[in-house]
């Protein structure tokens, strides 16, 4: 039984080998997408031109301002005397940003449960400097916060008020550089894993049915158990390695963080390969044709973005969409993805989304399995 | 019936439906041991899902079949331990090397050690393929390619072995060389099991089987099927073949009239007495005749004899064409 298995996979080794478009496809392809992106990203969400209209004139809305201009994303150019002059800066482009404090700011501050409020105004046109820009406003905004509520649970005795301020401080520390490049990343990871791995397991089984080589593996003793571990050892294999390179690369060319562990992050990468395996073979399951799979695959790609939290948080979306997002391994992947490696996730707090992760693998494997019969009709 | 030891292959009312089409229909065989069969009929007939059904990799709608002893649907995979089967397209893996394909399949059916080495060598020499052991099996020529296909299949020595078509698309020479291979797996004892759409073919096999839209219209020695048509057969080569056709057609004693190329086969009661009157006819309408001659019908005359006369039968809806050329 091994032995049998152990050729199958060895062949499927030599012929992944032998598939160079198949191998560019898979190695440069992503390789540069991730460098592109990662590049456009950095230089566009950094070192963004920024006014300020700070109709305060205090000390706390001066250390504010210079929080701001500590960040890597802002820079403060421009000290405006009133809310007018924004508009024709922005019009011109010579600001991304505007950053508002309104007077009585300070005394808002000192004043317990009320909260200040400061006004961000961001060039819209570029989707990407206007989320990084927000972004970084609001974690340097709410860093402040923070720090005034520490300061003053440690200087004055604590008070109920002063408590729930607080209780701010884990949203405040969440990724304040909120770097757009850092929380696309793990994005692009996530869905490289997928198409490389239906795109390696679907491939391999259908160009066998194509060939007919699957109709003379049916006329021998290789079980179909055995078929489908054979068959799911070589993408699997092929997508952890992607994953570590493509993970390599962003960890080293862009600095991303992995807070969490790594161990963890690759355990969780194999269960999403796993249950996206599943789904290949559903693929291959369904189509008589290569092309046939790759379009399937495309389209399984697409929704991928669109349901996973790629481009809209899942939060974000309708709630019949947010119901369906459900469905689809990738959500939760991403989301353990980016907790583990921009908020340092453990177990324990990506629990949830394993077991759903899980759950969904089992369920189509249920289906594939099924599926997948070692006959033709 | 012969003793059920000494069937390589037994149907009972082998049955394949697919939707409202039957590709097999009801179909009864008893194939012994160390025989060559041959299943010939026109392309549509029936033969691959046959083999399928035979092989254990396609189920019946109806009735049952055993192979080497096993039933078809409980003991499919021992039938699978002791078949070969080469279906119709090439079927190895064209990326791999010569040497790479035999090895694989010689892990896959757990053929080891000395008797594997042993085995891949005659196999390469069986099929000359030895000096050609490191080229990629894709790069190979379709002859080639098909004798490669066999020998993966031999990998186990199999008791039955199943070929689909196997020497369609190759050249005459290769044709040859792989039917002298075959005589030899046949001579060495094993069941061969070939669909074939070539008459010459046919008539190299112990016995055939005529498969038209998915009935057995006859089964027995390439001798028999051949007295199987009535009447006697004239050949002529006329200079009108069409005019010719309709000529002869009204003339008295004749049973069925085939065209092969521009040969006209007449099919009469007799020869001695129809043989100067269709002369007559023809060279009275000014149609020159050349190669005019009584003949033994062979195989493909009385494959489409049969046809012919099962659609006469009104059995069938499906109009076929009656040139064979």
């Amino acid at each position: 039984m091994w032995r049998r298995i152990a050729s199958m996979i060895v062949k499927d080794f030599q012929q992944f080998l032998r598939d160079k478009v198949l191998l560019a496809f898979i190695l440069v392809g992503p390789t540069a997408q991730l460098l592109m992106m990662g590049q456009a990203t950095a230089s566009e969400t950094q070192h963004l031109a920024t006014a300020i209209v700070d109709q305060d004139r205090t000390s706390d809305s001066r250390a504010l301002i210079v929080a701001l201009d500590n960040l890597k994303t802002l820079d403060v150019t421009h000290y405006l005397d009133s809310v007018e002059q924004i508009d024709a800066l922005l019009d011109r482009g010579e600001v991304s940003v505007a950053v508002v404090i309104p007077s009585g700011f300070a005394a808002t501050l000192a004043s317990p449960p009320d909260r200040a409020t400061v006004q961000v105004l961001i060039d819209g046109s570029s989707v990407l400097a206007a989320y990084a820009a927000l972004g970084a406003a609001e974690g340097a905004i709410a860093s402040m916060g923070a720090e005034i509520a520490v300061e003053r649970a440690q200087s004055a005795a604590v008070s109920g008020a002063a408590r729930r301020t607080l209780d701010l401080v884990p949203t405040a520390r969440f990724n304040p550089e909120m770097n757009h490049s850092y929380y696309l990343m793990p994005s692009q990871l996530s869905l490289i894993v997928l198409i490389v791995t239906l795109l390696v397991s679907s491939v391999g089984i259908v160009r066998e049915r194509e060939t007919g080589t699957l109709e003379q593996l049916m006329v021998t003793p290789l079980r179909r158990a055995e078929l489908i571990v054979a068959k799911a050892t070589l993408p699997t294999l092929v997508a952890l390695v992607d994953f570590l390179a493509m993970l390599g690369i962003t960890m080293w060319a862009f600095g991303l963080p992995v807070k969490g562990s790594l161990a963890l992050l690759l355990f969780v990468t194999l269960v999403f390969i796993v249950a996206q395996q599943t789904w290949g073979l559903v693929i291959s399951a369904v189509s008589a044709t290569q092309q046939q799979a790759v379009m399937l695959i495309f389209m399984t790609g697409i929704l991928s973005v669109a349901f996973s939290g790629y481009l809209v948080a899942v939060e974000n979306m309708p709630l019949v969409m947010q119901w369906a997002s459900a469905f689809f391994p990738i959500r939760h992947y991403l989301s353990m993805l980016r907790a583990i490696t921009l908020k340092g996730a453990s177990f324990v707090h990506i629990r949830s989304q394993l077991s759903a992760l899980v759950l969904l693998g089992a369920a189509s494997m249920a289906v594939s399995v099924r599926s997948f019969q070692k006959r033709l009709d | 019936m012969s003793n059920q030891d000494d069937l390589a292959i037994e149907t009972h009312s082998l049955t394949r439906r697919f939707k409202k089409m039957v590709a097999v229909d009801s179909l009864d065989l008893a194939i012994r041991r160390g025989e060559i069969f041959g299943l010939v009929g026109p392309d549509g007939a029936g033969k691959t899902t046959t083999i399928r059904l035979l092989c254990a990799i396609m189920s019946p709608s109806d009735g049952s079949a055993t192979v080497a002893g096993f039933d078809v649907e409980k003991d499919a995979e021992e039938i699978k331990k002791r078949i070969g089967y080469m279906a119709q397209r090439f079927n190895l893996y064209g990326d791999l090397s010569v040497m790479e394909n035999l090895n694989f399949f010689a892990d896959i059916f757990a053929v080891s050690g000395e008797v594997r080495q042993e085995r891949i060598t005659q196999l390469l020499a069986f099929a000359r393929l030895t000096e050609f052991k490191d080229r990629r099996a894709a790069q190979l020529s379709g002859g080639m390619q098909k004798k490669l296909a066999l020998a993966c299949t031999l990998i186990h020595e199999p008791e039955v072995l199943f070929l689909d078509e196997p020497t369609t698309g190759v050249d005459p020479v290769s044709r040859r060389e792989f039917w002298d291979i075959l005589s030899d797996l046949h001579l060495r004892g094993v069941t061969l099991f070939v669909s074939t759409p070539y008459m010459d073919e046919a008539e190299r096999c112990s016995r055939v089987g005529l498969m038209f839209e998915g009935d057995m219209i006859v089964c027995d020695t390439p001798e028999q099927v051949k007295d199987l048509i009535s009447g006697e057969l004239i050949e002529l080569r006329p200079d009108d073949l069409r005019r010719a056709r309709d000529l002869v057609a009204e003339l008295d004693g004749v049973l069925e009239i085939q065209t092969y190329g521009d040969l006209l086969h007449v099919f009469v009661d007799s020869a001695e007495k129809r043989m100067s009157a269709l002369e007559d006819r023809l060279k009275k309408e000014g149609i020159a005749v050349s190669g005019l001659r009584q003949t033994r019908p062979r195989m493909e005359e009385a494959f489409i004899s049969l046809i012919r006369k099962r659609i006469a039968e009104g059995r069938t809806n499906n109009p076929v064409s009656s040139e064979s050329d």
